[in-house]
């Protein structure tokens, strides 16, 4: 979908698009972009002819993500409070859980990514379900582990733990 | 895709946004939040940093915490503690340990604490009215070290069963000479221990069963008033400590002082000095005032400066004392 404007047959929905910092276009849904708070604030003040935003601070291969977790969310959310109407038993939003953690299992500069994006984008569930990852790879672990886990240089002059 | 990022395969997680590393922190418990200040100093900046500490502080607050000690020391920007701290009837110890600053609200109480002690805290009243009062019906002991009194004229400090007051002040600094005033009502005070310049006036009020005092007070400025009134409101103590410095503070700024101490030392049972004032006293314990030897040692008149006779006891493998006859 990257890169092209798809005519597809389905009927005509409210599109926006999204340009990743490298160049890209994304045409998404209005209600999957509205996932970002950034974009809901000022939606309204737009010319429905100017839904077009430019990401500066968004690689395609992240917005890629950031666009999948977004339709994930919006589709499943209509999923589950249609189930909720005919109250028929879900587990839709066990489902949903599953996937966001199978979602989220990236290597640490994707995670990093994932991270700034959405804290550009301000989609606060991305963003604490990115922190939670990365509280989740601290825990539990030793300070050596953790740097390097994340390539972090230890530049202390003393490390207090050193001598344990 | 094969698109090149920047950054890539380095320490990008330490260059987050702080805020997002304060998220991070919060998803963690304590112990691995606090640990992850040692990775590197950039996460020993961000973890330490004064907005987390107080929101830490807040935390452990509303939880009703019971005894809160803090103790902080590496080179941090002076922290200002959330205001938030003088909502909680909860707290029954307070040990502040930090180059940080204090900001009071005028009147505060703690109905439950027993034990407060600051070190290094710099106190100051936000309120343009700066008369601070403390109320703590329940305080048993309190240790101010190196604490500076900013912005108010008056502190009082109203605790009936106060046992223990202890205030040091190593260091003389510039800016630390100010027009406060602490007044300490503490009808059950035990025991007092000085040990400062007296860069602010302390006022000591009903003083009914101080037993031990121990005073060691020395500064260059003009404190003979503060000292003189000092003085004053512990004559009734039983046990005294003079160190050196204190008295010449009495003696060379104000001979009145000297009377003073004259008069009204009836009801002092011990006066202990300083090695140095004993020895002067004595004449460096010669033979010639030698009065005897005791089963603890020998006694030695003496002549302290104001001309009172005094009986120096000196005790073997001890520090020498002196009872006043």
């Amino acid at each position: 979908m990257k890169d092209s404007f798809n005519p597809s047959i389905e009927p005509p929905k409210k599109t926006v698009t999204l340009v990743s910092s490298d160049g890209y276009d994304f045409e998404v849904e209005e209600e999957v972009a509205l996932e970002s708070q950034v974009i809901k604030d000022g939606f309204e003040d737009k010319a429905v002819d100017d839904r077009e935003y430019l990401l500066f601070n968004v690689h395609s291969d992240t917005l890629e993500l950031i666009i999948k977790y977004c339709e994930k969310h919006v589709s499943s959310r209509k999923s589950i409070s249609a189930a909720a109407a005919s109250s028929s038993s879900s587990n839709g939003e066990e489902a949903l859980k599953e996937w966001d953690e199978h979602f989220i299992s990236v290597d640490t500069n994707t995670l990093y990514d994932i991270l700034m994006a959405a804290d550009y984008l301000n989609i606060k569930s991305l963003l604490d379900l990115a922190i939670q990852k990365v509280a989740d790879t601290i825990h539990g672990r030793s300070p050596e582990q953790i740097r390097k886990k994340f390539n972090i240089e230890n530049d202390s002059i003393i490390d207090p733990w050193a001598s344990e | 895709m094969g698109r090149q990022k920047i950054g890539e395969g380095g320490d990008r997680i330490s260059f987050l946004p702080e805020g997002i590393i304060h998220c991070i922190l919060s998803f963690l418990p304590t112990k691995y939040a606090v640990g992850t200040s040692v990775l590197s100093t950039r996460w020993s900046k961000t973890v330490l940093d004064k907005s987390r500490i107080n929101a830490w502080i807040s935390n452990v607050l509303k939880r009703k915490v019971q005894v809160l000690i803090l103790n902080l020391c590496v080179g941090l920007e002076p922290l200002v503690f959330p205001h938030t701290l003088f909502n909680w009837e909860s707290l029954t110890i307070i040990k502040l340990c930090a180059d940080s600053v204090l900001k009071v609200p005028a009147s505060i109480s703690f109905s439950r604490l027993k034990v407060l002690h600051l070190d290094d805290i710099e106190v100051f009243c936000d309120q343009a009215i700066q008369h601070v009062s403390l109320s703590c019906p329940i305080l048993e002991e309190v240790v101010f070290l190196n604490c500076r009194w900013l912005k108010m004229k008056v502190i009082n400090i109203s605790a009936p069963v106060l046992k223990r007051l202890v205030i040091v002040d190593i260091l003389e600094r510039k800016d630390s000479f100010h027009d406060c005033e602490i007044k300490v009502y503490a009808e059950s005070l035990v025991s007092l221990e000085l040990d400062c310049n007296m860069a602010y006036e302390l006022s000591l009020y009903n003083l009914f069963s101080l037993f031990n005092a121990s005073i060691d007070i020395c500064s260059t400025r003009k404190i003979g008033q503060r000292v003189d009134k000092l003085l004053k409101a512990i004559c009734d103590v039983k046990d005294l400590r003079l160190s050196d410095d204190s008295i010449e503070n009495v003696e060379g700024e104000n001979l009145k002082e000297t009377k003073f101490i004259k008069s009204t030392n009836s009801n002092v049972e011990s006066l202990q000095f300083n090695f140095g004032t004993i020895r002067a006293a004595t004449d460096n314990f010669s033979d010639a005032n030698k009065l005897g030897q005791g089963g603890f040692g020998s006694v030695y008149k003496g002549r302290l400066l104001d001309g009172r006779e005094i009986a120096v006891k000196t005790l073997k493998k001890l520090c020498p004392r002196c009872n006043r006859i």
